[in-house]
């Protein structure tokens, strides 16, 4: 096919099968605990502002260790490593403001470069924080609009009436 | 609990709750035997209302568990962290599966069966369908046309309530309908811009079992599109919403869970089946039963399997299979997704609910013009919908900024995924393994390899597909023009075909064994060709005419 977009649905899948092993075959040190947790809550809280409150270090920490939405604990370790020598500053004690411009700055350079490691490690810990955040409560509930029984369907209507975002986004289909 | 019935019914998906139904209704005691547990309705739907944070990996389930349990059942739609006990553990309920591409056989073995989990897209075959194989001469000819099912499909759309329009297709029949789910504002731009550019095809609403309108007990629909769940409004056609309480409520039914029909008994003198041996899937005790008639619903392979497990003195070769084509010509249509693009058109307006059905557009090819490049024909189902949330994961940004974003709705996408009929050819076929299950019972073995023809037929609906996204102002983000591994449509169906000739069929026009007249095969094994629409009407209407047949001949004392 002549579109480069176009990608085989086959070649994505193996693309993202081979992410594991490239994870593994690094060797950044598992960083210390603490840290670890603060680390996150800064990188939750610059990400999604409210994150704070749904205690994100705290769920990720059982769900990593099953390598949930492929993210794991070296994940976590290789964007922290990245972060605190990103700007010559250790990210956890950078002011809330200063966090946000890292981050932002960040994000924008793995998007750019999508092949590096420390790209494909943010990628995944920025699809848990996103998806911590809106499964959690404050974010279905208050963030988007979680209608568990919409009980009715509307095909065509103003899009100022469809915001905030979510009906219930929770499908198991392919389409989401 | 008595150990002598009329009717024996194999399996409670489907098709099994239609035969229950159906038998039951006519006067006959029956005894349906399901191999896996009870489900009840409403009680028994445990995560059916739960939000996702009560979830315990928030709805995105645990990945070591997958792989070690549900390799296969966790590739394709409907299963969830919410829904995954209603699809079989891979780990319990190995196969064997021999080519390169494996054969992806997806399972739920629980009362209801896959009447939990189903997509509920209900379409009728035509006689272009029912006179396909006569006419190429691949498989066998249909011993019925559309007029011998029509009526059935009426009984079937009457009882447990389709939704649709009514657009006088010759390929694809109108039904018995409540009114449709209607397209969504972007589904119905693509609708316009196709009807007046294409005199050959037509974008329409989906055709599915959910109801609109109240109907016996039963709520109409929420919008939800958590059905798989299980749906305690009992808005969808299940076996649990519909034909198990149906049954019930006769007085006649025998249920009995967690019980795996080994083989079909078969008396020699007589010339007919006598019952059925099982094992109790817990305790492992064995146990049989007795019966004038059985009718086989287990799904398609798990009939086919049966029957090659109950060989004897006989048939050597597997029960009711003196033509030897037992096992062989199964097929499940070629599938892929042939286009998603993102639209960049009426982006003023949205939609409210989640509909569980789709837009189709039936097949176009071969209808009224012939293809030099290929037989049959294909069909889409899509959707039109804005992005969600997930989205920010794809993009750069955080922040206030892209929280704010994502509480909004993102762009439309719309996607077309083809079904391409499956030509009916003896190579694809299943067998029995010298393996054996944790119960001692022979795994399948399954090959199903698409051929040319279906590789043709889905690049043809890949460039179909864009052509028509090229109405729209879109972007292509996706297009497919390979099949998907077979079995990935979860339309298996084969293996005792029907015909009129005995020595190259199983099975004749009432779905009753050439061999042996009170064995009846009304599931998916019996299909003589794939057709592209979803199947399982069609069973239900086969198995429904079927028991109307056989209970007849029981009452005048003739089976
Ligand atoms: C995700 C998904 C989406 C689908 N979407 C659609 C759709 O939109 N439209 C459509 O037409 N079809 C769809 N299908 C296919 C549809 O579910 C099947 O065609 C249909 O369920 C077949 O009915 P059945 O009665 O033959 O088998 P099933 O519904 O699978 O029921 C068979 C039952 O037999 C039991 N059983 C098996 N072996 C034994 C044994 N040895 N002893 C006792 N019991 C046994 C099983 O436990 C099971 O309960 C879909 C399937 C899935 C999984
Ligand atoms: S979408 Fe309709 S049928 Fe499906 S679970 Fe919700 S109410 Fe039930």
């Amino acid at each position: 096919m002549q579109n480069a977009k176009l990608l085989q649905r086959r070649t994505l899948v193996k693309l993202l099968a081979a992410l594991p092993l490239v994870v593994s075959m690094d060797t950044f040190s598992v960083v210390e605990k603490n840290e670890n947790d603060a680390f996150i809550c800064c990188v939750a809280e610059a990400l999604i502002p409210g994150a704070l409150k749904i205690q994100p270090s705290k769920l990720l920490k059982d769900l990593v260790k099953v390598g949930w939405l492929g993210l794991t604990e070296n994940s976590i370790a290789v964007v922290k490593h990245s972060l605190d020598s990103f700007k010559g500053n250790k990210y956890s004690e950078l002011t809330l403001a200063q966090q946000r411009a890292v981050l932002s700055e960040f994000d924008e350079c793995c998007y750019n470069s999508p092949d590096k490691l420390e790209s494909q490690h943010w990628l995944l810990l920025k699809n848990g924080l996103l998806s911590l955040y809106f499964s959690s409560e404050i974010g279905a509930s208050g963030t988007l609009s979680y209608h568990p029984v919409p009980g009715q369907w509307r095909p065509d209507i103003s899009i100022a009436e469809a915001t905030p975002a979510m009906y219930n986004d929770w499908l198991a289909v392919w389409f989401t | 609990m008595k150990n002598d019935y009329d009717a024996i019914v194999v399996g409670s998906g489907i098709s099994g709750g239609w035969a229950a139904k159906e038998l039951t209704e006519r006067g006959l005691t029956v005894l349906m035997v399901e191999r896996g547990p009870a489900v009840e309705h409403r009680v028994d739907y445990k995560n059916e209302m739960k939000s996702p944070w009560e979830m315990p990996f928030k709805g995105f389930n645990n990945p070591e568990m997958l792989a070690a349990d549900y390799a296969v059942q966790s590739k394709g739609t409907n299963f969830d962290e919410w829904s995954m006990h209603h699809f079989v553990k891979d780990s319990d309920h190995p196969y064997q599966t021999t080519l390169e591409k494996p054969f992806q056989w997806r399972r739920g073995y629980q009362l209801g069966g896959r009447s939990l989990t189903w997509g509920r897209q209900c379409y009728r075959w035509s006689d272009i369908d029912f006179s396909a194989n006569a006419k190429d001469g691949y498989g066998t000819d249909w011993p019925v046309r559309y007029a011998d099912l029509k009526p059935w499909y009426d009984h079937v759309e009457s009882f447990i309530g389709v939704n649709g329009t009514k657009e006088e297709l010759i390929q694809l029949p109108d039904g018995i309908f409540q009114p449709h789910m209607p397209l969504s504002a972007i589904e119905q731009l693509l609708a316009d811009r196709i009807a007046s550019s294409y005199d050959d095809r037509r974008l329409i609403p989906g055709r599915s079992a959910n109801l609109t309108l109240p109907k016996e007990g039963r709520a109409p629909c929420q919008y939800r599109y958590i059905c798989h769940r299980g749906c305690s409004f009992g808005a969808y056609f299940s076996t649990q919403s519909s034909t198990l309480p149906a049954a019930r409520k006769t007085g006649r039914l025998t249920l009995l869970t967690d019980t795996i029909v080994e083989k079909v008994n078969y008396d020699p003198t007589a010339k007919k089946v006598s019952g059925i041996s099982c094992i109790n899937a817990i305790t492992g005790k064995r146990e049989q039963f007795t019966s004038k008639i059985v009718f086989l619903n287990a799904s398609a392979f798990n009939s086919v399997g049966i029957l090659l497990r109950s060989q004897n003195d006989t048939f050597p070769n597997g029960l009711a299979n003196s033509s030897g084509t037992l096992g062989k010509y199964i097929m499940d249509h070629a599938t892929t997704l042939s286009v998603a693009a993102s639209i960049d058109e009426l982006n003023d307006r949205s939609y409210f609910g989640n509909r569980p059905s789709n837009f189709i557009i039936p097949r176009f090819r071969n209808i009224n013009t012939a293809s030099e490049q290929f037989l049959r024909g294909y069909s889409y189902q899509g959707v039109g919908f804005r992005a969600n949330w997930k989205r920010g994961a794809h993009e750069a940004g955080t922040g206030e900024k892209l929280k704010n974003k994502l509480s909004k709705q993102g762009e439309w996408r719309l996607l077309m995924v083809a079904f391409a009929e499956s030509l009916p050819v003896a190579s694809n076929r299943i067998r029995l393994a010298d393996k054996k299950d944790k119960w001692g019972l022979p795994l399948l073995d399954i090959s199903l390899k698409h051929g040319d023809n279906e590789h043709k037929l889905l690049k043809d609906a890949a460039q179909q597909a864009r052509a028509m996204l090229g109405l729209t102002k879109s972007e292509i983000l996706a297009s497919f023009d390979e099949p998907e591994n077979a079995g990935s449509a979860v339309h298996e169906m084969g293996g005792a075909r029907m015909g009129s000739d005995a020595r190259t069929s199983v099975v004749n026009k009432w779905n009753q064994t050439h061999d042996i007249p009170n064995l009846f095969i009304t599931d998916g094994a019996a299909m003589s060709s794939s057709a592209n629409q979803n199947p399982s009407l069609t069973y239900m209407a086969f198995t429904a005419r079927a028991a109307a047949y056989a209970a007849n001949k029981v009452k005048n004392g003739q089976l």
